[in-house]
Formats: C-alpha cells, sequence, structure tokens
C-alpha cells in the first residue's frame, strides 16, 4: 500500500479506520473497527473519501472563481459587477449553475453523437487529477508522485484533444476552424512551458513537486524571472484565457468549437477551463512562489492559499487589461519570443548549476543577479526583434511564409 | 486486492478500446479509441511502477500524436464510412497477430532477471544498495536517467539525431512546396 505512509492526511484517516498494527501511534482517538486482514477496505474507503473530499472543494472553488472573476472585473471596469443575489453578488454562481442546468440539452443533427458526449468529459476529469499532487502545506498533500513535474505538464496537454474533438464533432465549420486553431495554439505553447518547467527541475534537482517546494530558499519567481514570465505566458495560453482566447474569440468565431455545445455540455466546457485556471495557479504557486513555505508564525496551509489566490488574481487582471492577439501573432508569439527565452533560461541555469553545484548564500544572491542581467538584457533585444512582427505591418510577407495565401 | 481489480479493470478498458480501433467503420472514432488506449497504457505503466515512462506516454502519445492523427484523419475522404484502407482490417489484423506471436514468443524467451542482474551489478552500479529489487521500484526515474547516460548514451542519441533529421526533412519538404507556390 504505496501512500500510508507517505501522506499525512492519508495516513491519518486509514489509521481510524483500520487496525494495523504499525498504526497505533498515529491514532488520536482509538475507533478504529477494521481488521488488518481487510486492510484493503480501508484502503479503498479512505481513497473513495478523499477523493470525494478533492472533486468537491474543486467544484466549490470553480463557484469561488467565477464570482471572484466577476466582481474583479467589475472593479477593473469601474463597475458593479453582480451584487444583487446574496450578500456582495455571492449566490451569482449558483444561480448561473442551476440556469446552465436547466437548460435545453440540443444534440446537432449532423453531430457524432459519441464524440460529441465524450468530448466535455475529457475536458474536465484529467484536470481533477492535478489537485492531489499538489503539496498544499507541509504536511498537507495526498500523494508525492516521484515524476510531478511531468505529470502536470503531461496531464494538461491532454485538453487539446478533447478541443478538437468537441470541434470535429460539431460538424460546424465555426467549431472546426476553433478546434483547428486552439490545437495548434496549445502544442506550440506546451514547448516552451515545459522548456520553462526544465529551469525548474533543474534547480529543485527532483521532478516531484515536494522537492521543487523544498528547493527554493529563494522563490523561483525571484530567482529564476526569465522561466516564470515564460512559465505565466504560456500557461494563460494553455488556459485559453484572454489575451489568449483565440479558440473561442467572439467577434470572430461565434465560440469556436463550443459554438454547438448546450445545457450541461456547454458547463463542463465552462467548469474545465476555470478548473485549470485553479489548477495552473496551484501549479504555478509549487514552481515558482516556494509553495507553501513562509515565515513559520502563519501555518503553511494559509501561505499557500494566500499565494494562490494571488496567482489567480494575476489571472483575472491579465484578462481584464490585455487585448487580444491575432492568431499569427499568438503563433510567432510562441516560436520566435517565448521558445527562445525558455531555452536561454534553461541553459544560463544549467551552466550555473555546473559550476556551483551546491550554493551557498552568497552564490546563490550572485547566481539571482546574473538571472535578472540575462531576463531584462534578452527580453529587450527580443522585444526588439519581435516589435516589427508583432505591429502587423508585415501581414503581407508573413502571409506568404505560413502559404497563408 | 484493490490494486489488482483496477488492474482488471484497465486492462478490460485496454482490450475493448483496442479492439474498437479495429472495428469501427468511423475513421474518426478509431483515432479517438487510440487516444483512449493509449491513456489506458499509461495507466498500465504507472501501475508496473514505471511512472515516468506512463507520464511520457500521455505527454508524448495523448497530447501530441494523437491530436496529430485526429488532425490528420480530417483529410480522409470518407470519414463517416468504411474507407479503403479500413477494408484491410482482415491483412493488418494477419500481420498484428504474426508480430504478437514474434513478440510474446520473445518475451517469454528471454532471461529477464539475469539482463537486469547484469544492468544493476556491472561496473555502473550507481546507488548504494542496488541489486535489490525495491530500490529500483523506488527510484525507477534516477535508474532511467542514469542509464540513459551512461549504458545507453549511443541508443539515445541516435534517437535524438532520427528526430532531428524527420524535423529537416519536414521543414525542407514544406521550403520546397512554399516556393512553388511563390512561382
Amino acid at each position: 500500500m504505496g501512500p500510508v505512509r507517505e501522506s499525512f492526511i492519508f495516513e491519518f484517516l486509514y489509521c481510524h479506520l483500520s487496525l494495523e498494527a504499525s498504526c497505533s501511534s498515529v491514532r488520536i482517538i482509538n475507533i478504529a473497527f477494521i481488521p488488518e486482514s481487510l486492510s484493503w477496505i480501508s484502503f479503498s474507503l479512505t481513497a473513495f473519501f478523499w477523493i470525494f473530499v478533492f472533486v468537491n472543494a474543486a467544484l466549490v472553488g470553480v463557484l469561488a472563481l467565477i464570482w471572484g472573476e466577476r466582481r474583479l472585473i467589475g472593479k477593473f471596469q469601474a463597475r458593479l459587477g453582480p451584487n444583487r443575489w446574496g450578500p456582495l453578488g455571492l449566490f451569482t454562481p449558483v444561480a448561473d449553475a442551476i440556469k446552465v442546468m436547466f437548460k435545453e440539452d440540443i444534440e446537432p443533427t449532423l453531430s457524432d453523437k459519441l464524440i460529441y458526449v465524450l468530448a466535455p468529459i475529457l475536458m474536465v476529469v484529467p484536470v481533477f487529477m492535478i489537485f492531489p499532487i499538489i503539496p498544499y502545506g507541509a504536511k498537507t498533500f495526498l500523494t508525492n508522485i516521484s515524476v510531478g513535474v511531468v505529470f502536470v505538464l503531461a496531464i494538461t496537454s491532454i485538453n487539446s484533444l478533447s478541443v478538437l474533438m468537441a470541434g470535429w464533432a460539431s460538424g460546424n465549420r465555426f467549431a472546426i476552424i476553433g478546434g483547428i486553431r486552439a490545437v495548434a495554439m496549445l502544442l506550440s505553447y506546451e514547448i516552451p512551458m515545459g522548456i520553462s518547467a526544465a529551469g525548474v527541475v533543474i534547480v529543485a534537482g527532483s521532478l516531484s513537486l515536494s522537492g521543487v517546494v523544498d528547493s527554493q530558499v529563494i522563490p523561483n519567481a525571484i530567482f529564476q524571472p526569465l522561466g516564470f514570465i515564460t512559465f505565466l505566458i504560456a500557461s494563460t495560453a494553455e488556459l485559453n484565457r484572454s489575451p489568449f482566447d483565440i479558440t473561442e474569440a467572439e467577434s470572430e468565431l461565434v465560440a469556436g468549437y463550443m459554438t454547438d455545445y448546450s445545457s450541461m455540455k456547454f458547463g463542463l466546457f465552462y467548469l474545465g477551463e476555470f478548473m485549470a485556471t485553479i489548477a495552473s495557479s496551484a501549479i504555478i504557486v509549487t514552481f515558482y512562489f516556494s509553495g507553501w513555505r513562509g515565515p513559520s508564525f502563519i501555518p503553511s496551509e494559509i501561505w499557500f492559499l494566500a499565494k494562490w489566490i494571488g496567482v489567480i488574481a494575476i489571472f483575472i487582471w491579465f484578462r481584464a487589461t490585455f487585448p487580444r492577439l491575432r492568431i499569427d501573432q499568438i503563433m510567432s508569439l510562441a516560436w520566435k519570443g517565448l521558445f527562445e527565452l525558455s531555452l536561454i533560461n534553461v541553459l544560463v541555469l544549467a551552466l550555473m548549476i555546473a559550476i556551483w553545484p551546491d550554493p551557498t548564500g552568497m552564490q546563490l544572491l550572485l547566481m539571482t543577479a546574473i538571472n535578472w542581467i540575462v531576463f531584462l538584457a534578452s527580453v529587450y533585444i527580443f522585444g526588439k526583434i519581435l516589435s516589427p512582427n508583432l505591429t502587423g505591418n508585415k501581414i503581407k510577407k508573413r502571409s506568404v511564409i505560413y502559404g497563408l495565401d | 486486492m484493490f490494486i489488482d481489480a483496477i488492474f482488471y479493470l484497465v486492462s478490460i478498458l485496454l482490450i475493448s478500446n483496442s479492439l474498437l480501433i479495429l472495428f469501427s467503420k468511423n475513421v474518426y472514432r478509431s483515432a479517438v479509441f487510440l487516444a483512449f488506449s493509449m491513456l489506458c497504457f499509461a495507466a498500465m505503466y504507472f501501475m508496473l511502477s514505471a511512472e515516468f515512462i506512463g507520464v511520457i506516454q500521455i505527454l508524448v502519445y495523448v497530447g501530441a500524436v494523437s491530436v496529430l492523427i485526429a488532425l490528420s484523419v480530417m483529410l480522409v475522404k470518407d470519414i463517416e464510412k468504411s474507407t479503403d484502407n479500413n477494408r484491410l482490417l482482415y491483412y493488418s489484423s494477419a500481420i498484428g497477430l504474426i508480430f504478437l506471436v514474434s513478440i510474446s514468443f520473445f518475451i517469454l524467451n528471454f532471461e529477464w532477471n539475469e539482463f537486469s542482474r547484469n544492468i544493476l551489478d556491472g561496473s555502473n552500479c550507481l546507488l548504494s544498495n542496488c541489486g535489490s529489487e525495491p530500490a529500483i521500484l523506488i527510484e525507477s526515474t534516477n535508474w532511467l536517467g542514469k542509464l540513459i547516460t551512461t549504458d545507453f548514451m549511443i541508443a539515445f542519441q541516435l534517437s535524438g539525431l532520427i528526430l532531428l533529421a524527420s524535423l529537416i526533412g519536414a521543414l525542407a519538404l514544406l521550403r520546397i512546396r512554399m516556393n512553388d507556390d511563390s512561382k
């Protein structure tokens, strides 16, 4: 039974159910009743309990995020935001959820029924798998799998398949164009995201998320700003959030791959995107804001929660501030900007770790200084190189390059 | 018991998805079932304590290869009914069966224990308690990295070279087509 000894919260519940001999020291109240020979029953009961807790916490988190996003964007746009239903408009997302559930469920005639139903499920289910592996506190985590960093990248890459399935199954041109655009964008942005994560792994010397948190004496956002910025931009694109919401750009593509979805199937897409935002923020906190670490007068879980809300606020701030990019701008940003920047970050970090394998305090500060110099210099240079491409003066030449004539 | 139940569940899912790839008339559905069976493969790897390979399986095959297959299937002439290639079911099943028989013959006759012992007890023994199985199961990712950069260095570099060659080849093909277009 692998995870029992590793995870405190799992072991705590397991030991209050099972009469296993090695458990007696963990128990606070002696209420265990399942004999040792039936340990698989207590194992599965514990597992199901925690799955239940995590899934429902994620759903409640989505409701909170919908509310917070609307309130904050209201503030950004100098209006009130939702404020009628419940105190401060707190029940608005509840009303919204009820409305979505009771809408009529329409299936287009030309759709491929099976894939049409499977696509929203494939969007939501993988995201649930990210939550259990994140260390929320010094002792609060469910599993600590040894390849956490790659696991996170792998799970977030599944949604491109779901988007493509949804686009094709709808049997609708807007949906297919939206789906293909989404896949082009998601596949491109996975690469800078993965390479930036490699920078985190190089510094940590470990692929597990606990190892990543333990390694951050200086938070990675300060230690490797280049990797942080590339990861933040790439994960915004992976989440299909504004300014990268080209897949569902209303003015161009109706609603992209979701055009033909209604009722709870649309609700599942909506849920998946918001849940991915929450999960992705938790990952950014773990990778770049030293996870649950902080001065010990406040519990580690509170530290994590505060940083988590802060990162989600950054995403909402992005959405309220930046105008939407065009598809060719998005692709050139991924391939001509972020890809090279993340490579430079990994190269510099690898060189420095090769020179100082076990850095002391002074050396860490020196490395941070070098990283900042590289960050400012390379962002300045790449800004200079890319800016004529991004302003759109060279459309004609570029459409020849992409074969779009 | 619990783990066994999950193992059989995943096996049933894997086999049924693989059969659905073969027998569904709709080519696009086959592509989707291929993606699902890749996910089941990843679950199998997880259960064999090969976490790294399982995760890479999801990242490469589900996240990228299946998507590319699904994209290219969209260009097929008649997606809904079977196409010419689809009608080669019996020939391809026969070839697959031959492949299955030969590979299971190899797996059953191979000295797996001796093979792993040779690798672990050789001069490149990097962990202090190497040779004992639990160390491998826990540190499988570590072991993979160490073996790739020592014993299987040439194979690793060669696979990188092949990938680079295919990348350059794809670019060159695109370049030729674009030059033709611009004339």
